[in-house]
C-alpha cells in the first residue's frame, strides 16, 4: 500500500530549475514511487491528485505556497524523501552536488548551475576556442584561453568584446594564472602576498612567482594575458584591463609586468598607465634595453631581477656565486646547448648570455640573439615548448620525454660543453620531471658535457622543489637556485677550464 | 599551450577545484560589506516603481535574482547576463560584485527616484540605467511569418523539454505519455485556438476553458501562465492589443486565487505586450522569417527557467499560427 505525504512551505519561492532538481532528487530516494514540488495552485492540486500525489486530506495551501508531494511504497521512504527535501530547501541557492545533478555539457549549462563562477577556462582545439570564449563572455564570465592556434583577428575581437563588457580575456595561449590564491592551469602553489604579476609569459610568471615565494614574498594575483597581448594589433587590451583592476585592489602593493619587448606604441600606453598608478612597478620586457620608465617603476633585465626588485632589498635573494659551484668542462668543448620547456626561461637565459658578451642563437630569439643556424660555435638555446615542437604532441612540461631526443643528441655532441635545462614543476606539470631526467641521464650520460639546471617551483607544489632539486643533484646535475643563475653557472663552467 | 584537460589537472590538486570557488571573492575585485551597484538597464514597468518614494520588502531570493514587492508592484533585480524584461532591473557587471548577494526574504526595501536600498548593506543605483522596452514591432508579412514558423518547426526538433507545455510547439496535440500538465492543457489550448480562429474582430467571448491554464504546471511561474503570457505578447506583436485585452480580462479576475504573485506580475506585464527580451527576439525572428537566427534565439529561450521560455514560446506560436485570421492585410505589411 503506497503512502502519500504532502508538506506545504508557505510563501516559499524557488526558481524553476531548483524545483526540478529537488523533484528529481526526491524521486531518486529508494522506495519513492513519485515526487513533485509545485506551486500549490488549484490547477496543480488537480494534477497532483490525478498523479496520486495528493494526500487524502488536501493540504491547506494557496497559489503562492510551495507543495512538496511524495508517494512511496512505505512510510519510512516517504519520510526520508521529505527529509531530503528539507535538507535541499535549506540550501536552495547552492547548485545540486549529489548524484541527481547533471554535468553540464556546455558553458551556458555550467554557468546556470554554478552561479558564483565568474571565469571560464577554455581548453579546446584552437579552431573552437574563440567561439567558446565568446559564449563565456556573453554569459558574463571572464575568460582564460589555454588553447593556442587562435587567429589573431579572433583574439582582438574577443578582447574588445571583453573590454566592452568590463571583463578580461586571459590568452589565447595563456598557460598560467593565479587568481586570489587559486592556481589555474600551469601554476605554482605560492603564498598570498602583496605582489601582483601581469604577464604575457606563462613560465615567466611561474619563475618570478616561485622566486618571490621561495624568498619570503607572496602573490596577490598573477594575471596571464597571452603572448600577443602587447603586440601592436592587440594593443595590450588585457594588460591594460589587468592594470586597471589591480589599481583598485587593496591587497596589491607592487605590480610586476612581464613580457617580451612590446610594440613601441603599446609600451607607451602601458607605461602611461603605470605612470598614473598609485602602485610601484617592476617592468621586465625580456631583452629590452633603454626603456624610459616613470618614477614609480624600475626595469629588470631578467625574471630573477624582476623578482628581486619586487621583493625589495630586505627580502632579495642571496646573490648566487656561480664560480663556487662551477666545474670545468672537459676538453675544448665550447658551446652551451639549452633545451628549455619554458619559452620565457629560454629568453631569460639568452639575456644572461648576451649581457655577458656571448653570441646566442635560438628558435625564439630575444633582441640581440640570432636565429638558429648551423654555426656550431655559437650557443644555442631552444624553446621546446614552441608550436613547432608541440604540434600534435604534449607540451614538454606535461611530458618531459619530448626533450629526450634532443637531449640524447646533445649528450653525444662533442662540441657541447654544457647542457642547460629547466625543470618546471607545479600544477599541470609532470609528476616527477626531475626523476625522468635523472633516469635518462643515467642511461645515456657517460662523460662529455656538464648538465646545469634549475627548478622552477616551490616546496608547496605537488612535486616539491627540494625533492626535485635533490633528484637532479643526485644524478650529477649542477643545480642553480634560479634559471638566470643556471645560465650564469653554465658560462662559469666554460670559463673554469 | 595546447588543448589538454587543464581543469581536470587543477582538480587533482589538493586545492579545492577551481570551479568550486569564486576566484575574485577575496581578490582585487572583492566585494565589500556595503555593496553599491549600478543598474545597467531598467525595464519600462520597473521604472514606474521608481517614480516616487515607497517602502517594500524582499519577497523572493533566487540564484540569479531577487524580487521586491513595493506596495503590490513587483520588480526583479537580476544579475548581469540574465536579460532584460519589463519588470527587471539588470545590474551592471561590476568586477568583484559578489553573487549571490547577502539578501534575505523579508529584508526591508526603500525606493527613491534613483535608488533601491535593501536592508543596510546593498544599494542599487538606477540613475544612469538605460530604459529597456521591447523593440518596435518589425515589418513583416504572412509570407515572412510562414517562413519563420517553418524554420521554427524544424529548429525545435529534439530541443523541447519534456515537462511543461512546450510540446504544443510541434503543432500536434499531446497524447498519452505526455506530462499531465500538457494533457490537462489540451482542452484549454483547443478553446484558445478556436477563439483565435473564429476570426479577426470577432465579438466571441473568450472561452471560460482558457482560464484553466492559469496556475497549471511546474515551475515558479506555472507553465500555463507562461503559455498565456506568450500568447498575450504575441497578440500585441500582431497589433491585436484588443484581443490581448479581452484575453487578459477573461483570466484576470481568477489570477489572485489561481496563481502566485510573481506569475501575476509577469502576466500583467504580458498584458501590456511586454515580456523578456529573449522571448521578443525569438518572436520577431519568427515574425520576420529570419530563419538563420532562430537556432540562436532558441538557445536564449532555453535559458529562461526550467521550461518557462518554451512554455511562453508555445503560447506565442499558438497565436502566430492564427495570424491569417486575426492579422489584417494592412497590419501584416506595416512595421
Amino acid at each position: 500500500m503506497s503512502v502519500t505525504l504532502n508538506q506545504v512551505r508557505a510563501g516559499l519561492f524557488l526558481d524553476s530549475v531548483v524545483l526540478m532538481q529537488i523533484s528529481r532528487s526526491l524521486a531518486s530516494v529508494e522506495g519513492v514511487e513519485d515526487a513533485a514540488l509545485m506551486m500549490a495552485t488549484p490547477a496543480n492540486l488537480d494534477i497532483l491528485s490525478d498523479a496520486g500525489l495528493l494526500a487524502a486530506t488536501r493540504p491547506a495551501a494557496g497559489p503562492g505556497d510551495l507543495l512538496i508531494a511524495v508517494r512511496a511504497g512505505d512510510p519510512a521512504s516517504a519520510e526520508a524523501a521529505l527529509a531530503r527535501a528539507a535538507e535541499r530547501l535549506e540550501k536552495p541557492l547552492v547548485a545540486a552536488a549529489d548524484g541527481d545533478s547533471f554535468s553540464p555539457r556546455t558553458l551556458q549549462g555550467a554557468a546556470r548551475i554554478c552561479l558564483e563562477a565568474n571565469l571560464a577556462l577554455i581548453s579546446v582545439p584552437g579552431d573552437f576556442a574563440g567561439s567558446e570564449a565568446r559564449k563565456a563572455l556573453r554569459a558574463g564570465l571572464n575568460v582564460m584561453i589555454f588553447s593556442d592556434n587562435v587567429p589573431l583577428e579572433e583574439e582582438i575581437a574577443l578582447k574588445r568584446e571583453a573590454r566592452d563588457r568590463q571583463l578580461i580575456v586571459m590568452g589565447p595561449d595563456c598557460g598560467t594564472a593565479i587568481i586570489g590564491g587559486v592556481p589555474l592551469a600551469f601554476a605554482n602553489r605560492v603564498p598570498r602576498g602583496d605582489i601582483a604579476i601581469v604577464g604575457a609569459s606563462g613560465t615567466g610568471i611561474q619563475e618570478a612567482s616561485s622566486l618571490i615565494a621561495r624568498n619570503g614574498g607572496g602573490i596577490s594575483h598573477a594575471i596571464g594575458v597571452g603572448g600577443r597581448d602587447l603586440s601592436e594589433p592587440v594593443a595590450g587590451i588585457s594588460t591594460l584591463t589587468a592594470l586597471e583592476w589591480l589599481e583598485s585592489d587593496a591587497s596589491t602593493a607592487h605590480v610586476v609586468i612581464l613580457s617580451k619587448p612590446p610594440a613601441d606604441s603599446v609600451a607607451s600606453q602601458i607605461l602611461e598607465t603605470v605612470a598614473s598608478s598609485s602602485k610601484t612597478f617592476t617592468v621586465c620586457f625580456l631583452g629590452a634595453r633603454n626603456v624610459s620608465l616613470p618614477a614609480n617603476a624600475t626595469l629588470a633585465r631578467t625574471l630573477k631581477g624582476a623578482a628581486a626588485d619586487a621583493l625589495g632589498e630586505q627580502r632579495a635573494p642571496v646573490p648566487f656565486d656561480s664560480g663556487q659551484l662551477a666545474r670545468p668542462v672537459v676538453g675544448d668543448r665550447q658551446r652551451i646547448c639549452g633545451l628549455f620547456s619554458g619559452g620565457s626561461l629560454s629568453a631569460e637565459a639568452q639575456v644572461v648570455l648576451i649581457d655577458r658578451g656571448h653570441a646566442v642563437t635560438s628558435n625564439a630569439p630575444v633582441p640581440g640573439a640570432g636565429a638558429v643556424s648551423k654555426d656550431s660555435a655559437v650557443h644555442e638555446l631552444i624553446d621546446l615548448g614552441d608550436d613547432a615542437y608541440t604540434r600534435g604532441r604534449p607540451h614538454p612540461m606535461i611530458d618531459p620525454a619530448v626533450r629526450d631526443e634532443p637531449l640524447i643528441a646533445a649528450l653525444a655532441d662533442p662540441g657541447v660543453g654544457v647542457i642547460l635545462l629547466d625543470v618546471v614543476i607545479g600544477y599541470g606539470a609532470h609528476a616527477d620531471p626531475a626523476g625522468h631526467l635523472a633516469g635518462l641521464l643515467e642511461a645515456h650520460w657517460r662523460s662529455g658535457p656538464l648538465v646545469v639546471a634549475s627548478v622552477t617551483g616551490t616546496d608547496a607544489d605537488p612535486q616539491g622543489w627540494s625533492r626535485q632539486t635533490s633528484s637532479l643533484t643526485r644524478a650529477g646535475v649542477l643545480v642553480a637556485p634560479s634559471n638566470a643563475d643556471a645560465a650564469a653557472l653554465a658560462l662559469a663552467c666554460l670559463d673554469a677550464r | 599551450m595546447g588543448s589538454g584537460s587543464v581543469v581536470a589537472i587543477a582538480a587533482e590538486s589538493d586545492l579545492p577545484p577551481v570551479h568550486s570557488r569564486n576566484i575574485w571573492h577575496d581578490g582585487p575585485l572583492c566585494g565589500h560589506r556595503q555593496q553599491i551597484i549600478h543598474a545597467a538597464t531598467i525595464g519600462s514597468l520597473a521604472a514606474r516603481v521608481f517614480q516616487c518614494a515607497a517602502d517594500g520588502r524582499v519577497a523572493a531570493v533566487f540564484r540569479q535574482s531577487f524580487y521586491v514587492d513595493i506596495a503590490g508592484s513587483w520588480i526583479c533585480i537580476v544579475r548581469y547576463g540574465v536579460g532584460n524584461g519589463p519588470i527587471n532591473v539588470v545590474l551592471k557587471n561590476t568586477p568583484g560584485h559578489v553573487w549571490p548577494l547577502e539578501i534575505k526574504v523579508g529584508n526591508d526595501v526603500q525606493v527613491s527616484r534613483s535608488e533601491l536600498l535593501v536592508g543596510e548593506g546593498f544599494t542599487v543605483h538606477t540613475g544612469l540605467a538605460r530604459r529597456w522596452s521591447p523593440p518596435p514591432v518589425p515589418a513583416s508579412s504572412l509570407a515572412d511569418l510562414a517562413r519563420g514558423l517553418n524554420a521554427l518547426a524544424a529548429a525545435v526538433q529534439g530541443r523541447i523539454p519534456r515537462r511543461g507545455l512546450g510540446s504544443f510547439l510541434t503543432g500536434s496535440w499531446p497524447s498519452s505519455g505526455a506530462p499531465l500538465e500538457a494533457l490537462k492543457a489540451r482542452a484549454s489550448v483547443r478553446a484558445l485556438c478556436g477563439w483565435l480562429w473564429s476570426g479577426s474582430g470577432s465579438d466571441l467571448e473568450v472561452p471560460m476553458a482558457v482560464s484553466t491554464l492559469v496556475g497549471l504546471g511546474p515551475g515558479l511561474t506555472p507553465s500555463g501562465d507562461d503559455f498565456l503570457g506568450g500568447a498575450l505578447i504575441a497578440l500585441a506583436r500582431l497589433r491585436r492589443e484588443d484581443l490581448a485585452c479581452r484575453l487578459y480580462w477573461q483570466i484576470q479576475p481568477d489570477l489572485p486565487s489561481r496563481t502566485g504573485a510573481i506569475s501575476r506580475a509577469h502576466l500583467s506585464a504580458a498584458a501590456a505586450g511586454e515580456g523578456l527580451e529573449a522571448l521578443h527576439a525569438a518572436l520577431d525572428a519568427v515574425l520576420t522569417g529570419a530563419s538563420g537566427s532562430i537556432g540562436q534565439r532558441l538557445s536564449e529561450i532555453d535559458r529562461i527557467g526550467h521550461c518557462s521560455g518554451w512554455d511562453a514560446l508555445a503560447g506565442a506560436v499558438t497565436v502566430l499560427r492564427s495570424a491569417p485570421r486575426i492579422w489584417s492585410r494592412s497590419e501584416a505589411t506595416v512595421a
